[in-house]
């Protein structure tokens, strides 16, 4: 079940951030996409993480504290999302500050509303199947910029939230 | 009167080329396989992480490979020496931003049958030629 929050996050995420900014996209495997990946989706290679593109790092996963004895316990999962630039080249890097300052807000705004409907993504065929459950998550929390020479990066922080599911018998 | 370019550097350049090959070969260099992703527009499941794309392994030879793995370590980490000259007559590639991209691209190396991921890729260059790239792979 939490394989289906992690998947629905993700494509809420990315479905809006290519109705927000269509032109933010990256190139993966010669496939042209909107610019966020899941880190642990992607094939291993060793080159460098790709730019101005958000990547999705799932983090720890827990019961909420005060509602961990219900019969669905509340769970937390934490996602952290990184993303970094280098500025262009016709700004000599100027304007990495700027386009670091546009990647946060298009962050801010794809994960307004919190919430998604869970959708089952792992059968290959057919319609993904919706179990009927909600998925909310707070705002993101800005991390502090990075700067490493040219490149300029921040990662922010999601904490995610959905019911689980009673456990048959 | 323009004068001609000196040809000098030139032919160092190309002369270390055939020359780190030759060497290559003389230490008894083995042969490596370098596995690379093919393009292939998997959608929504390549996303997910439910599909992967088909690969291709590419034969590289003469590699010289050195073990660096620490003792007592159980992450065998090893060296492998690829000239430049290789690299331009199996794959056309002669650039040394194009040789990069191809091996950080590289889903692994195959080594005695082994799969090895590429850590880092160092350059050798002589008069401005590469002529050897150093890599560093492990388990």
């Amino acid at each position: 079940m939490m394989q289906a929050w992690k998947d629905s996050f993700y494509i809420a995420l990315r479905d809006r951030l290519a109705a927000r900014n269509p032109e933010r996209t990256v190139r993966v495997g010669g496939e042209e996409r909107p610019a966020i990946v899941v880190a642990e989706n992607e094939l291993v290679a060793a080159a460098s993480p790709l730019l101005e593109c958000f990547h999705l790092n799932w983090k720890q996963a827990a019961p909420v504290a005060r509602l961990a004895d219900e019969p669905a316990p509340l769970l937390q999962l934490v996602c952290s999302i990184s993303y970094a630039t280098e500025g262009s080249d016709e700004l000599n890097a100027q304007d990495r500050g700027r386009v670091l300052a546009a990647m946060d807000a298009e962050l801010l705004d794809i994960c307004r509303p919190g919430r998604t409907e869970v959708e089952d993504f792992s059968s290959l065929e057919g319609p993904p199947f919706a179990p009927g459950q909600t998925l909310f998550w707070s705002l993101p929390v800005f991390g502090e910029i990075q700067h490493d020479g040219r490149r300029a990066s921040r990662t922010a922080t999601v904490e995610l939230f959905a019911f689980s599911e009673r456990s048959a018998g | 009167m323009t004068t001609a370019p000196n040809a000098e550097p030139i032919n160092r350049g190309l002369a270390a080329q055939r020359a780190a090959e030759t060497l290559l070969h003389t230490l008894g260099g083995t042969s490596i396989y370098v596995r690379l992703p093919l393009d292939s527009a998997l959608g929504e499941a390549g996303e997910l992480g439910l599909a992967s794309p088909a690969t291709e392994d590419v034969l590289l030879a003469p590699v010289v490979v050195r073990n660096l793995t620490a003792p007592k370590s159980v992450r065998v980490q090893l060296e492998l020496l690829v000239a430049a000259a290789t690299l331009a007559r199996v794959r056309e590639i002669y650039a040394v931003g194009d040789a990069l991209d191809f091996f950080n691209n590289a889903l692994g190396v195959i080594q005695r049958g082994k799969l090895f991921r590429v850590d880092s890729v160092d350059v050798d260059e002589f008069s401005g030629f590469p002529y050897l790239y150093r890599l560093k792979v492990s388990e």
